[in-house]
């Protein structure tokens, strides 16, 4: 589940319960498009956000490549979703 | 999945896999143990399939035995595992206040060796996934494409059951230079280095933790006291196992002379030639390569016809084992060392303690840590055997072949990759099993020392109190 919107000049990205393989496949492309069009910072925000497969770490990857003039961020990402990050390289785009 | 060929690959290969340690941390043990009974599955149903292919590919030994060795990497691995914690809390001790916690380590490169493939990467792979832990199969270049089979069963079993996406990696065409940078960087957590010597040396000098394997020499000692007829049956049954292609299986037989004419004709009895000098050398020709002193590979899993024909030894169409009468032990008798075939030296000499020491010269000529093998009916004489060798395991009125592998013929865990301890130059001699592939974190609860509360410690600082003085007053019973 993702919806998306304009907050103080940045496009943040509202994720919520458990980001699996099928959930993935379904929400990555419009992501990656918005993302890429994007004239402002991103921010993905994983409030609520339980369970991250690998899909969506490459998500990230794949936007941070991709949109590399607006920097990714993550925001509240739970302590078991941020330990994810860090043993998969990939906490520099966690807020701290 | 994509084949490594470069570096650069190689880096995606662990990106991947990093990625997929990072996700098997949200997994708790129900989704874990989900996974390894599919995995368990898949390669149990496949275990006849993938034993031809590994026989078909490799050329060595016969698929029957693999077979079984598939149904130990499978069936008794499973058995083994299936019950172990390895996910949270694993342990806990009020007493103590120590809780343990398991915690995976993160991609493991396995080495796959060209002896046993399939049984090797499905072991691997079984213990990894119950671990949590991401796996990387490197095969020997003459197993690839059974590996490759293997691996892309359990691997699409695990997905399937709701496995990270990339657990199960495998490398068709990995060269030596790109083994050596996987083994090396700096996100490969463990490597799990069952195969030869070269190699192992390699994964131990790559600076990642390593767990290894040694050569074997495994002598069998065949003691008076010992049913000779059983001991005979089981070292032929243990010998002939795929045609001698596990590093456990009994390389030399020593017996004492009261009880030699008893072995010899058990053995004539099944199909074992014994050799005279002229054989011996004939033999050795063959079956050692004179440069580097160790076995050729052209003998490795073959019968004994074949290695009598390759010899050029007048052997009957039945012969099931060549046996080398041995005047010593060392580099001067090449035949006293590791020959994964059928071919068993010979000592028999005039009472125990000799035997005992022909068994500590086989054991230190290439084997040591390994295995040591004895048949006997003597308590003390078992213990005192034991006590004199190096090695991990003594199996005692058993086949050593299926006795190290565990869960055959004895209570050690089923593993396709045997410590050997320090001797071997491994870390440990325990049969590795997912228990080896976690992090153990503890809490550790304030529990006070009383006596050290209660002792003045600035006597410490006084140099004249001696430990007798200081030991004393901390014991004290008040």
């Amino acid at each position: 589940m993702v919806q998306s919107s304009q907050q103080d000049g940045r496009l943040v990205f509202q994720f919520s319960g458990r980001l699996d393989t099928a959930e993935c496949a379904r929400i990555t492309d419009p992501v990656v498009e918005q993302a890429q069009a994007a004239t402002q910072p991103l921010v993905f925000d994983l409030t609520g956000v339980d369970f991250v497969a690998s899909s969506f770490l490459r998500l990230c990857i794949m936007v941070q490549q991709k949109s590399v003039s607006q920097p990714l961020t993550l925001v509240n990402v739970a302590p078991l979703i941020k330990k994810v990050f860090k043993i998969a390289g990939l906490d520099q785009l966690v807020a701290r | 999945m994509t084949e490594p060929t470069t570096n650069a690959d190689i880096e995606a290969v662990m990106q991947r896999a990093s990625l997929a340690a990072a996700v098997f941390t949200e997994l708790d043990q129900a989704q874990t143990d989900r996974i390894v009974r599919a995995v368990f599955e898949v390669g149990f149903n496949h275990r006849v399939r993938l034993a031809k292919l590994a026989a078909e590919e490799t050329g060595l030994g016969k698929w029957q035995d693999k077979v079984i060795k598939n149904v130990l990497g499978t069936q008794l691995v499973y058995d083994d595992i299936k019950h172990l914690k390895t996910v949270g809390i694993v342990n806990e001790d009020p007493i103590t206040g120590i809780v343990e916690i398991a915690q995976p380590m993160g991609p493991i490169l396995a080495i796959i060796p060209i002896t046993n493939p399939t049984s090797t990467t499905l072991f691997k792979i079984l213990i990894c996934l119950k671990s949590r832990n991401p796996i990387i199969l490197s095969p020997s270049r003459k197993a690839r494409r059974c590996v490759a089979e293997t691996a892309r069963l359990c691997y699409e079993a695990a997905l399937a059951a709701d496995a990270p996406e990339d657990c199960i990696q495998w490398l068709p065409d990995g060269s030596r230079e790109q083994t050596q940078v996987l083994m090396s960087h700096r996100r490969l957590a463990l490597i799990l280095a069952t195969g030869g010597s070269g190699l192992v040396q390699s994964a131990y000098s790559s600076g990642t933790p390593t767990l290894g394997v040694g050569a074997g020499n495994v002598p069998v000692f065949i003691e008076a006291s010992a049913d000779v007829a059983f001991a005979v049956a089981q070292i032929m049954t243990s010998k002939l196992f795929d045609y001698g292609t596990v590093c456990a299986s009994e390389q030399a037989v020593v017996v004492e002379r009261a009880v030699a004419p008893q072995v010899e004709a058990e053995f004539r009895k099944r199909g074992a030639v014994f050799l005279d000098a002229a054989g011996v050398t004939k033999l050795e020709t063959v079956a050692i390569d004179a440069k580097t002193g160790q076995m050729n590979s052209a003998v490795v899993g073959q019968s004994a016809t074949t290695i009598a024909r390759l010899a050029g030894l007048d052997v009957p169409t039945d012969t099931q084992m060549l046996m080398a009468p041995l005047p010593g032990v060392g580099k001067e008798y090449p035949l006293s060392g590791e020959v994964l075939a059928p071919i068993l030296a010979y000592y028999v000499v005039e009472d125990f303690d000799r035997a005992v020491n022909v068994c500590i010269d086989l054991n230190f000529h290439g084997g040591i840590g390994h295995t040591a093998s004895l048949f006997s009916n003597d308590e003390a004489k078992i213990q005192r055997f034991a006590m004199l060798m190096n090695a991990g395991r003594i199996l005692v009125n058993q086949p050593s072949a299926q006795g190290a592998v565990g869960g055959l013929f004895n209570m050690l865990n089923p593993s396709l990759t045997l410590g050997c301890g320090t001797g071997g130059k491994n870390i440990t001699t325990d049969n590795v099993s997912a228990r080896h592939l976690l992090n153990i974190q503890r809490i550790a609860r304030r529990r006070v020392n009383n006596r050290l509360a209660q002792f003045d410690q600035a006597k410490y600082l006084d140099e004249s109190f001696d430990t007798t003085a200081l030991e004393q007053q901390f014991n004290r019973n008040w």
